[in-house]
């Protein structure tokens, strides 16, 4: 069915779909619809699933956990501080091994206090263990719902999976969404089914502490299951796309970048605004492209340095700073060059912190500017020179 | 790609009204994309918003505030403010909802008295849905049908029928006063 829905809407449909046992969540703006809307669908008997409306984030998380311990298939959402305050019980989901699928409205953090969209939330938190995708529109919150199911719940994988959507302009933004009937979306997701839960008939030890020499071990395979799920995620989109009749690029999108001399790398919302900036350049000669980024963790490392082989310079767009050093995601794209030995002209361009927005002149002088040697650590709309000791 | 910019105060319903544009394009026809999206800041009542609305025949990706407009859209002349034209394009249109004439001197500007109308209508100035009617009558942009739709599908139903009655008359008035030029 075609609708003109919000992002946050569409995700929920997807979450919907996708037949959760359990939800647990505590509202926090921008994510607060979602919630919403999937208490609404559960009273009206929509969706057959047990809502739980907590105290707060920590034990929106820890619900989900618990529930996911008996086998069941559990959703929560959140948004920058509730995501901090999830912390703790992120890396139980994951030690855990408990397949909780959670969408995070990427939103600032305090101080000063700020409810508008940037990255730095979950950038900050890349190393909990959870997969973590970037969406660019309403279309894929609601598809990739399913497709994050499909992957967290895989056998090979048994890996959290977190749905990252720029604050308002994904999750209020609205725009042209299909809602595909439950019939597809169960043709495409099977039931969760784990021996990793509670279970009178074969009781085991679960969530327990360990030594050393064996915790290690632990570590050492979650490593490896978060790896295996980047095939997993190709299979998964391959199904999906069977099914649905959508094609998704799996963990990086490669546009126009195969002949491309300067290319902007980045993530999430701002993607759909560059791709149409390079389609200008091109139409003036100029030999731009996009590389987008779906997937922070795993990191397609390998993929990014195959698509930047060649390439004049490279610029990175992101909405976060790790404060003394430099973009989360620059560091990240400049590592996986390095390990593929390529010598590539990079620089980093901060924007879009607090809700900023980021214009379409902002990415023609990007994309210009990457033409000469420039500065490598570069925040937009900034004046430099104003703030100078 | 079509561009509109809605300037409102807090409560005047412009995200509301933009939200109703877009259903009512895809209403319209399968070929339409769009987007409806508010600027962002602090969400009092009577304090300056902004909405906008991009249309396109394929998804648009651009997210970024709107700087140039096809249609720019006054909820309230107050916000008209020193420069109100800067943020239309040069074969654009502004439309200002205002019960006298403006002072601005410029063949561009249309004025049409949209809180008047609800005030008769619905019993409160609110002119977000009298504006948009108008629109569509000016512009020809979307018929009539689609806009209603839109309303049946995306208003309280409580709030429906007085405003589809607001939005065919402005239709009307939209339409006339292109004849009459």
């Amino acid at each position: 069915m075609r609708t003109f829905i919000s992002g946050n809407e569409a995700l929920a449909h997807g979450i919907r779909l996708a037949r959760p046992h359990v939800i647990s969540a505590y509202p926090i703006t921008p994510q607060t619809t979602v919630v919403e809307h999937l208490s609404s669908m559960c009273s009206a008997g929509k969706l057959t699933a047990e809502f739980v409306h907590v105290e707060s984030e920590h034990s929106a998380l820890s619900c989900a956990i618990g529930a996911s311990a008996t086998g069941a298939r559990t959703f929560t959402a959140t948004s920058s501080q509730g995501l901090l305050y999830m912390a703790e019980c992120l890396h139980y989901a994951a030690g855990g091994r408990f397949p909780v699928v959670m969408m995070n409205a990427n939103r600032s953090t305090a101080l000063p206090w700020n409810i508008y969209g940037d990255q730095r939330d979950s950038m900050g938190l890349l190393d909990q263990g959870w997969i973590q995708l970037y969406v660019e529109n309403a279309q894929e919150a609601l598809d990739m719902s399913l497709v994050a199911y499909r992957v967290a719940e895989d056998s090979r994988v048994l890996t959290p999976f977190m749905i990252n959507m720029d604050g308002f302009v994904l999750t209020h933004t609205y725009e042209v969404v299909d809602i595909p009937d439950q019939e597809l979306a169960d043709r495409f997701l099977p039931s969760y089914v784990t021996d990793n839960r509670f279970d009178f008939d074969s009781p085991k030890s679960m969530a327990f502490s360990v030594g050393p020499e064996q915790n290690f071990r632990f570590k050492f395979r979650e490593h490896q299951a978060m790896n295996r799920a980047k095939k997993v995620i190709a299979e998964a989109e391959k199904s999906f796309a069977e099914v649905f009749g959508r094609q998704y690029t799996g963990l990086v999108e490669n546009y126009r970048c195969d002949d491309a001399e300067y290319v902007i790398v980045t993530i999430g919302s701002v993607s759909g605004l560059v791709r149409s900036v390079v389609d200008e350049l091109r139409r003036d000669g100029v030999a731009a492209g996009l590389l987008k980024i779906r997937y922070m963790r795993p990191f397609p490392d390998a993929e990014i340095a195959e698509i930047l082989r060649g390439v004049k310079a490279v610029g990175v767009l992101e909405k976060d700073i790790s404060f003394g050093y430099e973009g989360t995601v620059f560091t990240n794209v400049n590592s996986a060059l390095q390990v593929a030995g390529l010598s590539v002209r990079t620089s980093n361009f901060i924007g879009g912190l607090g809700g900023a927005d980021i214009s379409r002149e902002q990415i023609r002088d990007i994309f210009q500017s990457l033409e000469s040697d420039g500065r490598r650590l570069n925040f937009l709309g900034i004046n430099r020179e104003e703030y100078d000791d | 790609m079509k561009e509109i910019l809605w300037h409102g105060r807090g409560g005047q319903g412009a995200f509301t009204a933009s939200i109703l544009l877009g259903t009512a394009y895809i209403n319209e026809s399968p070929e339409y994309h769009a987007l409806a999206f508010p600027s962002f800041g602090p969400e009092r009542r009577g304090a300056p918003v902004r909405a906008f609305n991009r249309i396109d025949s394929e998804r648009v990706g651009d997210r970024s505030e709107i700087k140039k407009a096809d249609y720019l859209l006054y909820l309230d002349d107050s916000l008209l403010g020193e420069n109100p034209l800067s943020e239309l394009r040069e074969h654009g249109v502004a439309i200002i909802n205002t019960d006298g004439p403006v002072e601005i001197r410029d063949e561009r500007v249309v004025t049409f008295d949209a809180s008047g109308l609800a005030a008769e209508i619905l019993g409160r100035p609110i002119a977000n849905t009298g504006i948009l009617g108008f629109w569509a009558g000016f512009s020809g942009e979307i018929s009539l049908d689609s806009l209603v739709t839109a309303v049946r599908t995306g208003l309280n139903p409580k709030l429906q029928e007085g405003n589809i009655r607001v939005i065919q008359e402005a239709f009307v008035r939209g339409k006339s006063y292109v004849r009459e030029k």
